[in-house]
């Protein structure tokens, strides 16, 4: 569930962080994508847990869905800032040698938040592995589904 | 970065052919661990559940809005109580962070082979067992209550307000330290008049963060 869940939230994440940067995106989609973030990051992760219980049942499934939405929160905030400490001038040269969109992103935006990505992909990760073990106890399916069978039973060792 | 290949013509390729062979490998191994893992959850997966999603999503809706105002009678109590429990618990971590923060930050430490580890991993506990845990542990201890609470809320922000205080207490200016010893200022008049500013604005900002 961890692993799944990273992967999904950093994916969905990345073109959300690229909307929520000031210096890259238009006023409109800035706002739009920080909303986003900002409902992402408001729900405790336990209340997203029961919402997408009931959503999509109990299992493994839920908890997976859970983590995605909370990774995304987190990585695209965290990412958005990143990308607006970059250095615009190397940006700017791969535009001036008349670089297409994905080109400009790739060689220009690319190499300068990779230490940064890497280093928040291994932190939410870590992070996720925690949650998964809560988001289980509603129900989510994990080793927190066990834990919650072992409470039920009072097998508390 | 740029590498020249001849043939009888130069071709400029971004990485040299063992880096690219490896971040290919690297992607196809990244994403078989995806697609195995994904499998594993779907495998526990009753599919019909998370189909009839959208249905069940408007009847929570419907039930969830708008919201029953009678309740709100019973939940001025409770609401109170989860105030005082944020406020205690958050008060109780800072007393608590405060010391554990200077013992765990390399230039205040007493001792940097000694204590710190002890100081790190008292912080690494507290911040790796979740809230919910913490408070079902606690509930199992001092019985169900307010008290179970406010400790279990106290222990897991003595993590991070330990945490962030120490990064704060080692970020600190030296100067202004080693002018306070110069004029042959005690220990704890150099932690109070040298370090204490220093890290105030952050401890303001982490405590009403917490």
């Amino acid at each position: 569930m961890t692993v799944t869940s990273t992967v999904a939230g950093i994916l969905l994440s990345i073109p959300i962080a690229l909307g929520a940067a000031r210096n890259i995106a238009p006023r409109t989609v800035y706002y739009f994508c920080r909303a986003i973030i900002a409902t992402s990051r408001s729900f405790q992760e336990v209340i997203l847990a029961i919402f997408s219980v009931k959503l999509f049942g109990f299992g493994p499934f839920a908890g997976f869905v859970t983590l995605s939405v909370a990774t995304v929160g987190f990585f695209a905030k965290l990412l958005a800032e990143d990308i607006e400490d970059m250095d615009a001038t190397q940006a700017e040269a791969v535009k001036a040698t008349g670089g297409s969109w994905s080109q400009w992103l790739n060689y220009g935006i690319q190499p300068q938040i990779m230490p940064r990505f890497i280093g928040l992909s291994l932190y939410r990760f870590d992070i996720n592995f925690r949650e998964s073990a809560i988001v289980g106890i509603v129900g989510g399916g994990g080793i927190g589904a066990t834990l919650n069978t072992a409470f039920d039973r009072y097998e508390f060792d | 970065m740029a590498v020249a290949q001849k043939g009888e013509t130069k071709i400029w390729r971004r990485r040299e052919c063992g880096k690219q062979f490896a971040k290919w490998a690297t992607w196809l191994f990244g994403t078989a661990i995806f697609v195995y893992c994904f499998q594993l959850i779907s495998d526990k997966t009753i599919w019909a559940f998370v189909t009839d999603a959208p249905q069940q999503a408007g009847d929570l809706g419907s039930r969830m809005l708008p919201p029953e105002w009678e309740y709100m009678n019973d939940l001025w109590r409770p609401l109170w109580d989860t105030i005082n429990i944020a406020t205690l618990g958050t008060l109780m971590a800072l007393v608590l962070a405060v010391p554990i923060a200077f013992l765990a930050a390399s230039n205040t430490t007493p001792s940097v082979v000694f204590v710190r580890p002890v100081a790190l991993f008292i912080i690494v506990a507290s911040r790796s067992i979740n809230s919910l845990i913490w408070a079902l542990l606690l509930v199992a201890f001092v019985g169900p209550g307010v008290f179970a609470g406010i400790i279990a809320i106290g222990l897991r922000s003595i993590g991070f307000c330990t945490k962030l205080l120490y990064e704060a207490i080692e970020e600190i200016d030296p100067t202004q330290v080693e002018a306070l010893t110069a004029t042959d200022a005690s220990g704890p008049q150099t932690l109070t008049y040298g370090i204490v500013p220093q890290i105030m604005p952050a401890f303001a900002g982490i405590s009403v963060f917490r």
